[in-house]
């Protein structure tokens, strides 16, 4: 019989950013895992910008990183720059940004992989899916050969159909330069997964050598690097700078008079682009009253002369991204080593799916990534992670792994997929995260320690380290709010030291923590600890007491939101039988299938009488489950 | 949802018709079963209900014939719940009203719970929550000024006010949102003077708003109006006067109202409700003290207050400066100007001289309109409400004020440089509570109170 293996848990087909985090979190769970690429030189490849996190973003790497995955651990290997974003705002939403040297990334993610425990990594293209009786038994691979797993992931990104654009030239690619995946499509198509297309693009790639940096502001690295793992200790790369200029009114000229020949403009594409990545020829159409717009200069990698020109995404043909890169100030030479282009692809609509990311219409198979309509390599791994979870769940008999929107910026984005689908690709905003005080970068670990032990994607001593942190908070907390400063010449001479109004009466300590102008930090000088406070334990202490009243709210919102929540819908409810439901809102219901009333209340066009309809209609089926 | 409930519809012992309302799928059939186009002596013949056509005929229970009445059968979703309804109309008088509404229940009708045939038309959709209430204000309206202002806002006023400051703040916190999610793009978000006043006058309007339901209880609720007096200078015939009918007894004994007597009246679609109270003065009679005592609650709850003297006794400006209330309209009335010659009044003293008495005789009716205009001009004086006004209910105004309170929080946290996301919080938290205003956001408890506060057959 066959001398080498075939049948597996569960198989991921993709080796991007979802693929890797899926397989690497249902081998973690202990599931025999299969991960399948087209390319194994391309593993968790970064088409686009050479960077991870940014605002929202960061928060998603933080609970991969929290739930044992690698995003977090694997951008620290191979970070180029650090930076947080917003630090004049609050910690809820200040977010990590990395720049990474792209093919250490993808070098250190594919070690990563090979060493895993319960995982094989193999080169195949999948051709197509083996389903019987609506549920999945395994793929076949375009040579014919057969992998079959009761549990299979999809995370084929740009690949489906994916369509090249540089100007009026259309290639058939998956990125440029890579096979296109049309068998799967077909695959998929024929399980009648309502599907639609999508639009995207990247810069012009520019060699370093051919650029007048002394033209552009520079911008280094925080001088403070907050690594992003939680995990890490130590950055051993060396730092490099990015580079900012701008466009001015001679770009613009060139887009305007070479509109037609953009594939964008032209009328080649009719996938739906992101509202917030708009293609250079977008922004010059859709504000013609700017006179510039920026233009980012980032390093590709340590060893590249790459650089990636962020703002001068388009798709004309290659003669006139030579004239609107040259028009910019310091650009005049450059030398274009890879065109911008434009990609269209499709994507299956996320209402065809559950909350654990599986297909209602067959059983065992999940998606994840851009096929779901996101975009953005954090909402990829984020998504490929939840999908292998459950992948993992299903198979070892678990419930399926699914966290609510109080608890994470993961939970929030599957349930604005799976319960409202989306228009254009979907990218996390803090925005979308309605307890964002809550779901913060600093607490990832604290937030999700527990459910990931629980369902095995972290270890042991993760948890304990986790409780350790919560337990000093919780004890410094106690000692803090107990006291009450009193006034002194010493206490108010350090007060006016740091611009802080003297002090007359008692006050307690907390209210001084609360001053902007001090912290928790400074005021240990006035009252310290009996025992040194571990760092991370002194930040939440900090943070629990400048956010407090906010905090509060927030979890009195939570109570709110679970009690709809908690209300479930019986798989066997029928919405036809709820009376008194417009018909509208009754198809949507019967296509989505809310699991919750909760997740009922956040379908696009309910209304709150609806909901009393689906509550009444509820109760009664409970009461007699028969029509 | 699918059980058929009946109710009497309108208020119990008025008016010359009662009208029994019945909702659900079996309306039309238990009608059909109680109704006969005969009297039950004679050969009974079965209804042919058509929808929206009246029918005459006899409400029979056996052999005997209830009443005689007019049926109209209103199928759904063309009916005020948007079910299959049929209205009875019936003599009125509680025991036929009963008797028939008991066949009903005894056929398989299940008693309305207070406000369940509007709970029905909003839960299927026929009308919004806004709507709702309205409704309810309606039934409760107790003038015709009040059943205008409910009207109104059945017509979305309300609605659409709200709308209007959801739409100003939805931007603005746009921009915090954007400061936020986009740092780069977006840049730092600044506090201009343009956006002050903007925040400054949505605040207002929200203000504004809850001033006027202040207002309207007014006019929901009626003026009260207290009158007070020494011993028999003739408040209760005054009030008679007023009412235009006997309602105190009048004596000519001194003290004969020991408890505060209250009745209500419109005048020019105002209502008013009126108190008259126990004579005020120094007295040994505990039954007058405790009378006294009331009166003086009485004027403590009142909105205006109707001071009564007479001619030829002096101005009992002690006792008048210990029972007046500063902060309410006060109008003197001179009482008994048909006994005396108008060169005789009684001179008001210096703290009250702005004010002119009004001179009457509750004797002869002399005066008296002077006086209701002068009672309609010092009430209405401060309330700015015009045939457009929207006039915000209890509920709504409970949800004003968190949303000012948030307004407040806010605009304190913009001047002191606060960071973005938390007052990107009190916005939203702003925007969640006027949305509870017109059920765009309502959680399930707060349809709970609004049908809490109807009554049976509405």
């Amino acid at each position: 019989m066959n001398s080498f293996k075939n049948r597996y848990d569960v198989i991921v087909v993709g080796a991007g950013h979802a693929g890797c985090e899926g397989a690497l979190a249902a081998a973690r769970m202990g599931c025999d895992t299969l991960l399948l690429t087209i390319d194994m030189d391309k593993i968790a490849a970064m088409p686009c910008s050479p960077s991870i996190g940014g605002t929202a973003k960061g928060q998603l790497v933080k609970e991969i990183d929290a739930l044992g995955g690698w995003m977090a651990k694997i951008s620290d290997s191979s970070a180029i720059q650090y930076r947080t974003l917003n630090t004049r705002k609050g910690p809820a939403v200040q977010s990590t940004r990395t720049q990474n040297d792209k093919n250490m990334y993808s070098q250190n993610m594919k070690h990563v992989l090979e060493k895993a425990e319960n995982l094989d990594l193999k080169q195949a293209m999948v051709e197509s899916l083996i389903i019987e009786n609506n549920a999945i038994k395994g793929i076949t691979d375009n040579t014919g050969f057969e992998y079959l797993a009761a549990c299979v992931v999809i995370t084929t990104g740009t690949f489906l159909r994916g369509t090249v654009h540089i100007g009026s030239s259309r290639i058939q690619a998956g990125r440029a330069g890579e096979f296109a995946s049309t068998g799967l499509a077909q695959s998929l198509e024929s399980m009648a997964l309502e599907m639609g297309r999508m639009k995207t693009g990247t810069p012009p790639r520019l060699h370093a050598d051919s650029i007048d940096f002394s033209k552009f502001n520079v911008h280094g690295s925080d001088e403070v690097i907050k690594p992003f793992s939680f995990s890490t200790t130590q950055v051993t790369t060396p730092m490099l700078p990015s580079f900012m200029g701008q466009t001015n009114p001679a770009t613009h000229t060139v887009i305007r008079n070479n509109l037609k020949y953009s594939a964008l403009y032209g009328g080649h594409i009719k996938g739906q682009s992101a509202r917030y990545c708009p293609s250079f020829e977008d922004k010059v159409v859709k504000f013609p009253d700017r006179e510039s717009h920026h233009v980012i200069l980032e390093y590709e990698g340590i060893d590249s002369k790459e650089i990636y020109a962020s703002g001068l995404g388009n798709s004309l043909p290659l003669d006139i991204q030579y004239q609107v890169v040259r028009s910019v100030k310091g650009l005049e030479q450059a030398r274009i080593m890879r065109p911008a282009y434009a990609i269209e692809y499709d994507y299956v609509s996320p209402l065809e799916l559950t909350p654990a990311l599986e297909t209602k219409k067959v059983k065992g198979l999940f998606l994840a990534g851009q096929i779901n309509g996101t975009s953005g390599y954090e909402e990829a791994g984020a998504q490929g992670l939840w999908a292998g979870a459950n992948a993992a769940a299903k198979t070892v008999g678990r419930p399926p792994f699914i966290l609510d929107r109080s608890q994470a910026y993961m939970g929030v984005m599957v349930d604005d997929l799976v319960t409202r689908g989306t228009q254009e690709p979907y990218r996390m905003f803090t925005s979308r995260a309605e307890y964002r005080l809550l779901l913060r970068e600093d607490n990832a670990d604290l937030r999700l320690a527990r459910i990931g032990y629980e369902y095995g994607l972290t270890d042991k001593a993760h948890l304990e380290e986790v409780s350790r942190i919560k337990a000093a908070t919780e004890k410094e907390l106690e000692r803090v709010s107990r006291i009450v400063v009193k006034p002194s010449d010493e206490t108010n001479a350090f007060l006016s030291r740091h611009n802080s109004n003297p002090i007359d009466t008692g006050v307690p300590l907390t209210q001084l923590i609360k001053r902007a102008e001090l912290s928790y930090d400074l005021l240990k000088q006035i009252s310290p600890a009996p025992e040194p406070v571990q760092a991370r334990a002194a930040r939440q202490v900090e943070i629990e007491i400048k956010y407090e009243g906010y905090i509060r709210r927030q979890y009195n919102e939570i109570k709110k939101f679970e009690d709809l929540e908690r209300i479930k819908i019986p798989p066997e409810f029928s919405f036809d039988a709820a009376h008194g439901l417009s018909n509208e809102i009754r198809e949507k219901l019967n296509r989505i299938g809310p699991a919750s009333l909760g997740q009922a209340s956040r379908i696009d066009g309910m209304t709150p009488a609806a909901i009393s309809v689906l509550m009444v209609a509820i109760s009664a089926f409970r009461q007699n489950p028969s029509p | 949802m699918t059980d058929t409930i009946a109710a009497i519809a309108t208020p119990f012992g008025s008016g010359g018709i009662g009208v029994i309302r019945i909702s659900g799928q079996q309306s039309f059939d238990l009608a059909a079963k109680i109704f006969s186009k005969t009297p039950a002596d004679g050969e009974k013949k079965a209804p042919q209900f058509i929808s929206h056509r009246v029918i005459h005929g006899f409400i029979c229970d056996g052999d005997t014939t209830v009443d005689e009445v007019l049926v109209i059968p209103m199928k759904g979703p063309r009916s005020y719940t948007a079910e299959d309804v049929v209205e009875i109309q019936a003599h009125s008088g509680t025991i036929v009203l009963r008797r028939i509404l008991d066949l009903l229940f005894k056929l398989g009708a299940r008693p309305a719970d207070p406000g369940e045939f509007t709970r029905r038309a909003f839960l299927n959709g026929r009308i919004d929550l806004t709507q709702a209430e309205a409704v309810a204000d309606i039934i409760n309206a107790r003038s015709d000024s009040s059943l205008k202002f409910a009207a109104s806002q059945n017509l979305g006023l309300l609605r659409q006010s709200i709308q209007d400051m959801i739409s100003v703040l939805t931007r603005f916190l746009a921009r915090l949102e954007a400061a936020i999610d986009f740092p780069d793009d977006a840049g730092a978000f600044s506090y201009t003077s343009q956006d002050k006043t903007t925040l400054q006058s949505v605040a207002d309007k929200i203000e504004g708003l809850i001033q006027q339901h202040k207002d309207a209880c007014f006019l929901k609720t009626g003026i009260r109006l207290a009158i007070c007096g020494e011993p028999n200078v003739g408040k209760s015939s005054i009030m008679n006067r007023i009412l235009e009918k006997e309602k105190s007894i009048i004596t000519a004994i001194p003290g004969t109202t020991r408890d505060p007597i209250e009745d209500s009246l419109t005048i020019e679609g105002i209502p008013f409700v009126i108190v008259d109270t126990a004579g005020i003065h120094q007295t040994d009679d505990l039954v007058e003290i405790i009378g006294i005592e009331k009166a003086r609650d009485q004027i403590e709850a009142a909105d205006i207050v109707l001071y009564v003297i007479e001619p030829g006794r002096p101005f009992p400006e002690k006792s008048v400066s210990k029972i007046l209330p500063e902060d309410k309209p006060v109008i003197f009335a001179i009482n008994k100007m048909d006994l005396i010659d108008e060169l005789d009044l009684p001179q008001l003293p210096q703290k009250y001289a702005d004010i002119s008495p009004v001179e009457v005789s509750a004797l002869t009716g002399k005066g008296i309109n002077t006086l209701r205009t002068r009672l309609l001009e010092t009430c209405i004086g401060n309330l700015e409400i015009g045939d457009d006004a929207v006039i915000p209910n209890l509920r709504h105004k409970n949800a004003l004020a968190q949303a000012l309170g948030h307004m407040t929080t806010m605009m304190d946290g913009l001047e002191k440089g606060q960071e973005e996301e938390t007052l990107a919080l009190d916005v939203k938290n702003c925007i969640d509570h006027l949305g509870t205003i017109t059920g765009d956001t309502a959680p399930p408890d707060i349809l709970d109170a609004v049908f809490n506060n109807f009554c049976i057959g509405k």
